[in-house]
């Protein structure tokens, strides 16, 4: 069971920040809007 | 055989609560509940000597108590060590827990307590002892001493040891493997057909309540905190150097990127049976995301990534190795002064 | 849907001039045409060399890495394919007469043992001592197939090609029987949501998993009728199709603890079959679902399995088996939790994930109405595995490898901790 209080759903277990789907410019764009919500994670309380 | 005996001042004789603050004495053969033990543990058990101590003294000078209690238990070159039965009583059971633990760990001897499932010993020591549910009620002492004379037994002569319904003692939270008549189908239906029933039926495996883990407090200002990527989807560089195993990891390891802005394939390996690496092996940003990092870092959203990631492989891997890790990083990650962690998980 | 196994009981292998059954008073031999076996598999392109074993219940002998063990099964010709989407059309199978070579295998050895997250060379048959005693595998005659892959040939052709040779060994053998008396015969009774409620007695439902997406399906991977499951949704199915060939395992069959010939001879849909036949449940019917690999995907097929099983097979109860490793639980426990939720009794099959034998480590879910839990064992138990001259193996350095001596853990022996529900290993709680 996941204990941890701040989670943000990645993106699949081969690729959690990651899309195998899309082109690497898009992809990026995927991974750096996961990170940003990580982020905005931490600032909460 | 040859038994050592511990007992609180109430049990070895010395008096009640006003003697709580006797030390540790020894006292040759048998005292009290000792004398119902020997006789139980049959004709070739002698109780060679019998340790009585004060239950103040005993948890509050724990340490001198256990390394002179040791010290004469050594002498006494015993086949066994036996303590209490401790019934409710708390700071006998913690007593009792540690010293047994302490006999067991370093002097490789079988032990035997008794406590109630409610003696604080139980929290501490069940897992590594093997302690008879005593209940409450000390008048029971024969029937108690008798299980734990059975058990000692079995402990002594290596015998297999039975479930806690059958051998009496409190269950330890530990599991082994066991062949049985029936196939798992056959458990399965019928298990299902007695909950349907409502028919009593025994799940083989119970699942465990954890302790919710407290927030950490919110980070203030994003753009002066030192961050860190951690992983553990078991991403090394080429040849993992730390070992780290693919399943079941006991290692971790501490990766410098200082200066890099994006993780190449080619520098790096997985190291984990869990999952089909092939993405994460063509890009190693999308597990641990650096280049994502670095961007956020130059455009001061955040304050410094920190130089290193650290990963292990986070596969079929039991608790008591995930924590005493999770311990490791924090304490290391604590000394680099880092503000805040991203965790990316396969 | 009326499915009639033909059962032919082998009680010895041996090769000879032409693939035939040869019924004495001491039993019933099968003879192997090794050429002829040969020059059949020989047809896949992608083998260049096939070699034959025979191994007898007891003998002792180790063999490995498996990659598959089948039963030699062959359907008569008015009836649905073999292996229905791989070895021919898609159509449904389970219809019909299918002959059974029953107390023998085809086991399909693989040339390397990488792609095992235990470190060890893979799965290992071992036909004597301890281990012997806790898998069904050993009390088997078994025809062992070792294909050779050309060089140079991607992973997942390679998987392909052990698989076509076992299957279509396993049906070439079994055809020898069509002409023959079958010394019995079992016909399994009407199953399915529309055979009414028998008298009151409560309706069972099976779910199994027959993936996990911890994996990507391989490239060509064949699973369901000849389907990956790639997007794959949770899909009723017959009982008899899943003994009679729509099923086969994952190319990584250590993760699954799955294996054709229990697919075949399906523990719980066997367990649930007799029980109906005993009139004390009506075994309504299955679910075929994966493992999701994300939680979007875990959600959708946790809820389209539920629903199955509530409104297409209007059960009372379901049990539930999963595949693979960990990540499964989670799948299997919020089924579970869904069915308890909508009123329908649970009990589910898992794995003991604690390695370290602690209590806390065994199961990755804790709701209270999952609470019907069988545990099939395995990390707490290895034996010796002692040197054995006869050991079989794709090549000279998997056979030295395998040789022995060496500690031997359940988890590596075949059939030990099957997931199907054939293991007797259990893990207990002390």
């Amino acid at each position: 069971m996941v204990g941890s209080n701040r989670t943000v759903l990645g993106n699949g277990i081969v690729h959690v920040v990651g899309d195998a789907n899309v082109s690497p410019e898009q992809e990026k764009e995927v991974r750096r809007k996961l990170v940003e919500k990580a982020l905005e994670a931490l600032k909460s309380g | 055989m040859r038994v050592v005996h511990y007992l609180n001042q109430f049990f070895g004789g010395l008096g009640g609560e006003d003697k709580a603050g006797a030390p540790l004495e020894v006292r040759e053969g048998a005292v009290g509940p000792g004398l119902v033990l020997e006789q139980l543990l049959g004709s070739d058990a002698k109780v060679v000597m019998t340790l009585v101590c004060g239950d103040n003294y005993a948890v509050e000078k724990q340490e001198a108590m256990i390394a002179l209690a040791l010290e004469k238990i050594r002498e006494a070159r015993p086949d066994l060590f036996v303590a209490g039965p401790c019934f409710q009583a708390g700071r006998y059971g913690m007593a009792a827990g540690a010293l047994c633990s302490t006999v067991q760990k370093t002097l490789g001897l079988p032990v035997v307590t008794g406590m109630s499932e409610e003696n604080p010993g139980v929290d501490l020591y069940r897992e590594p002892l093997y302690i008879i549910d005593s209940g409450t009620n000390a008048a029971r002492m024969r029937d108690v001493l008798a299980k734990m004379a059975n058990l000692a037994a079995k402990l002594v002569s290596k015998a297999e040891i039975g479930l806690p319904a059958d051998e009496g003692y409190l269950t330890r939270g530990l599991i082994r493997d066991q062949f049985v008549e029936q196939t798992a189908a056959q458990r399965l239906v019928d298990m299902v057909l007695a909950k349907v029933k409502g028919e009593p039926f025994e799940s083989e495996m119970v699942p465990t309540a954890f302790a919710p883990i407290p927030m950490p407090p919110a980070l203030k200002d994003l753009s002066k905190a030192k961050v860190m990527l951690i992983t553990d989807g078991g991403l090394v560089p080429k040849g993992n150097p730390d070992k780290i195993q693919g399943s079941a990891a006991t290692r971790w390891g501490s990766y410098k990127i200082e200066g890099c802005d994006d993780l190449k394939a080619e520098d790096y390996e997985i190291s984990h049976g869990g999952y089909d690496p092939q993405f994460v092996r063509q890009d190693p940003d999308r597990l641990v995301p650096l280049d994502a990092m670095r961007e956020l870092e130059r455009e001061g959203v955040i304050g410094k990534l920190h130089d290193e990631f650290i990963s292990t492989s986070g596969l079929a891997n039991p608790l008591s190795n995930t924590r005493r890790m999770g311990r490791e990083m924090a304490e290391r990650i604590k000394q680099l002064g880092v503000d805040a962690v991203i965790l990316t998980s396969t | 849907m009326q499915l009639k196994l033909a059962i032919h009981r082998i009680t010895a292998i041996r090769f000879g001039a032409a693939t035939s059954i040869d019924g004495t008073t001491d039993g019933t031999t099968l003879i192997v045409n090794a050429e002829a076996l040969r020059r059949l598999l020989l047809e896949d392109p992608s083998l260049s060399r096939v070699e034959f074993e025979i191994v007898r219940p007891g003998e002792s002998c180790r063999a490995g890495p498996v990659f598959d063990i089948i039963e030699p099964r062959a359907k008569e010709p008015d009836s649905s394919p073999d292996f229905p989407g791989i070895l021919g059309p898609p159509q449904t199978a389970g219809m019909g007469t299918t002959h059974v070579l029953e107390g023998m295998a085809v086991t399909v050895l693989k040339e390397t043992g990488a792609g095992d997250s235990r470190g060890a060379p893979g799965y290992v048959l071992e036909m004597s001592g301890g281990p012997a005693a806790g898998t069904k595998y050993a009390s088997l005659h078994h025809l062992v197939v070792i294909p050779c892959t050309k060089p140079g040939l991607p992973g997942h052709a390679q998987q392909k090609a052990y698989r076509l040779a076992g299957l279509k060994a396993a049906v070439n053998l079994a055809r020898a029987a069509a002409n023959d008396t079958p010394v019995s015969t079992y016909r399994f009774e009407s199953v399915g949501p529309a055979e009414g409620d028998r008298d009151g007695l409560p309706r069972v439902a099976y779910i199994g998993q027959i993936f996990s997406r911890q994996r990507k399906p391989e490239l060509g991977e064949q699973i369901l009728y000849g389907a990956g499951t790639d997007g794959m949704l949770p899909v009723v199915l017959h009982p008899d199709e899943w003994l009679d060939g729509a099923l086969v395992p994952s190319y990584h069959n250590s993760l699954g603890g799955v294996e054709t010939y229990f697919y075949q001879n399906h523990p719980v849909i066997g367990e649930l079959y007799q029980r109906h036949h005993a009139r004390e449940l009506n075994f309504v019917g299955t679910v075929a679902t994966i493992a999701a690999a994300d939680n979007f995907d875990r959600d959708r097929n946790c809820r389209f399995a539920a629903n199955l099983v509530r409104w297409s097979l209007k059960a009372d109860a379901a049990v539930l088996t999963k595949f693979g490793g960990g990540v499964p639980h989670a799948d299997l426990a919020e089924t579970a939790r869904l069915l308890e939720g909508m009123g329908i009794k649970t009990a589910v099959q898992v794995t003991d994930l604690a390695r370290d034998r602690r209590l806390e480590s065994a199961l990755l879910f804790n709701f209270p109405e999952v609470n019907a839990i069988v545990c099939i064992g395995g990390n707490g138990t290895a034996w010796k595995a002692p040197r054995l001259d006869r050991v079989i193996a794709a090549n000279p350095e998997m056979a030295e490898r395998l040789r022995g001596p060496f500690e031997l853990e359940a988890m590596s022996v075949i059939g030990v901790s099957n997931q199907q529900g054939v293991s007797r290993l259990r893990a207990i709680i002390y």
